[in-house]
């Protein structure tokens, strides 16, 4: 219950945002938005589910391209483009699959690797549909017959789509399936012996995976409006990968924080020119040796009933009122 | 009395290795049987074959007049048979009452659209409640929010038995009950295997190292050597038999030729 209410604040503060915020403060939030969808898809399957990928750029080009696509040659609407596209990426995952049930961990994430470079090299080759290496512009998103030209219209969607996914994964990740993914994880042949389907609960987790960056990706494609295959690369596979890894990745709020953390970690250094690079990966070295569980396993660490109870009194006090724990 | 399960010529090989050879045995409902051997006789590996987690290379495994080989093995436990591990089971991260629903898997019927929609909450409530039910009867309740991994090993192994059960199997295969228990903690769960029989009707098939606990809650025994069965009756014939105990100590060492 008090989970769901500071669920509530936080969308709430976030809604109210553009009541202050500049121009470029709603594309970072709306870029956030999209990169926490796509953090939530690798956890999924990576983090719950165990099957390493360093491949899920190419779902989400798939989704970005799908989407820009979509619009541009039905002219739907952004609430038809955006499922849509996902859609496509959500099925493409299931060739993930082929892979996936013969192979684990590095190996698998090999596979992945491939896929990902696959989508990446074809994108320019594919010039007729794609614009080639230039990339390609995506017409603005049309929602209730409007077009969408300005961030906050943009920031408000980018926002709606991302509370509707996280809440899917929450609910997903809270009944069985969630259960299932974890015993694979952790214990595949007691998972089948309980009666788990390897081959039917990966096979979602690549669905659901692919899906949910696919809908990142569409939902990028419109933030940014113009897309080009290099932003599609390894590097943004090993970027989602971060994400999860410094959030904590076996937890929905974990690639959350993640993903947010690592969308403005650049524009706060952006500053310090130079040093940047540095900078950027000495705080991924001090998060991971201080936080080996993410950001999201440290919270959970320190927030510990032993731990809370050992705070200064007042401290102490605010800290079991905010976690739902009353003596 | 019917024969629950019944293998016949099961042999299984791993490269130059035959782990089990041609083994007939059958277990009668209602029973509690023993396999026992010497390690290495290949008592594992006829649980996995029995479970699908391995395929043999021959024989046939039947359960309930149906050919088991012809499923798949997630599909094993909704026949009836639900199985622990050796060296545990659990799924560490979960909860010991996530870990029961992971039991029961197979008695969830909402789709995944649903779920992710936040519906099937019913379901999920019904199940949460028969699982602490369960937990109740064996008096372990207060379990129930504990992550598994941070329990001691003899609960553990006593979570994973519920675990089992939660599946409503008709046939339970053990492996190792009580392997790493002191005398307290095995003489409680020979308890619990005589009360899950007794009162739930569950048929126990289970392998075990610790010959005073098959000795006394077995009503037969299966003794495996290098993957042959050397034996078959029950207990107090077991304990005599010749074969056995040079499969166990070794030769007279009069007879040894040194």
């Amino acid at each position: 219950m008090r989970g769901v209410l500071f669920a509530l604040l936080l969308v709430g503060l976030l809604a109210a945002v553009p009541l202050w915020a500049k121009t470029y403060d709603l594309y970072l939030l709306s870029l956030a938005a999209a990169n926490v969808i796509a953090a939530v898809g690798l956890a999924l399957l990576t983090g719950f589910t165990g099957q390493l990928s360093i491949g899920n750029a190419g779902f989400l080009a798939i989704g970005a391209y799908g989407a820009a696509l979509i619009v541009k040659h039905l002219g739907v609407e952004f609430w038809v483009a955006i499922p849509l596209a996902g859609l496509l990426s959500g099925l493409t995952g299931f060739l993930l699959l082929i892979p996936a049930l013969r192979l684990t961990a590095i190996y698998l994430a090999i596979a992945t690797l491939a896929f990902g470079t696959a989508v990446s090299e074809a994108l320019p080759r594919w010039a007729s549909v794609t614009g080639g290496y230039q990339g390609m512009r995506v017409p603005p998103a049309r929602f209730l017959g409007l077009n969408v030209q300005n961030d906050v219209a943009m920031f408000y969607l980018a926002l709606a789509v991302t509370v509707v996914m996280v809440l899917l994964a929450r609910n997903l990740i809270r009944s069985r399936v969630g259960r299932a993914f974890i015993a694979i994880r952790d214990k595949p042949a007691a998972a089948q012996a309980c009666g788990v389907s390897l081959t039917r609960y990966k096979a979602l987790a690549f669905f659901l995976s692919a899906l949910f960056t696919g809908i990142a990706g569409g939902l990028y494609a419109h933030v940014v409006g113009y897309i080009s295959p290099s932003e599609f690369g390894l590097g943004k596979s090993i970027n989602l990968f971060v994400m999860i890894a410094l959030g904590g990745m076996a937890s929905l709020p974990g690639p959350v924080l993640g993903a947010v953390f690592l969308t403005y970690l650049p524009h706060w250094l952006s500053g310090i020119r130079g040093l940047q690079d540095v900078l950027y990966g000495a705080a991924l070295i001090g998060i991971v040796v201080f936080m080996p569980y993410g950001a999201w396993g440290f919270v959970r660490k320190w927030t510990a009933p032993d731990k809370v109870a050992r705070l200064p009194r007042p401290v102490r006090a605010a800290a079991e009122f905010v976690l739902g724990r009353t003596r | 009395m019917n024969a629950l399960l019944s293998v016949s010529g099961l042999t299984k090989r791993f490269g130059g290795l035959t782990a089990v050879d041609g083994l007939d045995f059958s277990v009668a409902e209602g029973q509690i049987v023993g396999l026992i051997g010497p390690n290495g006789a290949g008592k594992t590996t006829v649980f996995n074959l029995i479970s699908r987690l391995l395929e043999p290379n021959a024989g046939a495994i039947t359960f309930a007049g149906q050919n088991l080989l012809a499923f798949p093995p997630h599909r094993v436990v909704t026949l009836g048979i639900a199985r622990t591990f050796q060296n545990l089971g659990l799924f560490p991260y979960l909860s010991v009452l996530d870990n029961l629903l992971v039991g029961r898997h197979r008695g969830f019927r909402g789709g995944v659209l649903p779920l992710a929609l936040g519906l099937g909450w019913g379901e999920e409530r019904r199940a949460r409640e028969e699982a602490l039910g369960v937990l109740r009867s064996f008096g372990m309740e207060a379990l129930a929010p504990a992550p598994a991994s941070l329990l001691p090993y003899g609960t553990q192994k006593a979570v994973e038995l519920v675990r089992a059960l939660m599946a409503r199997p008709r046939l339970l295969l053990l492996d190792e009950p009580v392997a790493g228990m002191n005398a307290t903690e095995t003489a409680t769960m020979a308890q619990f295997i005589r009360r899950i029989r007794d009162e739930r009707g569950v048929t126990v098939l289970l392998v075990e190292h610790d010959m005073s606990l098959v000795m006394e809650i077995c009503d037969h025994i299966v003794v495996l050597d290098f993957g042959r069965k050397i034996a078959e009756g029950p207990p107090a014939e077991i304990q005599r038999n010749p074969r056995v105990i040079e499969a166990y100590l070794g030769e007279e060492v009069g007879r040894a030729r040194l």
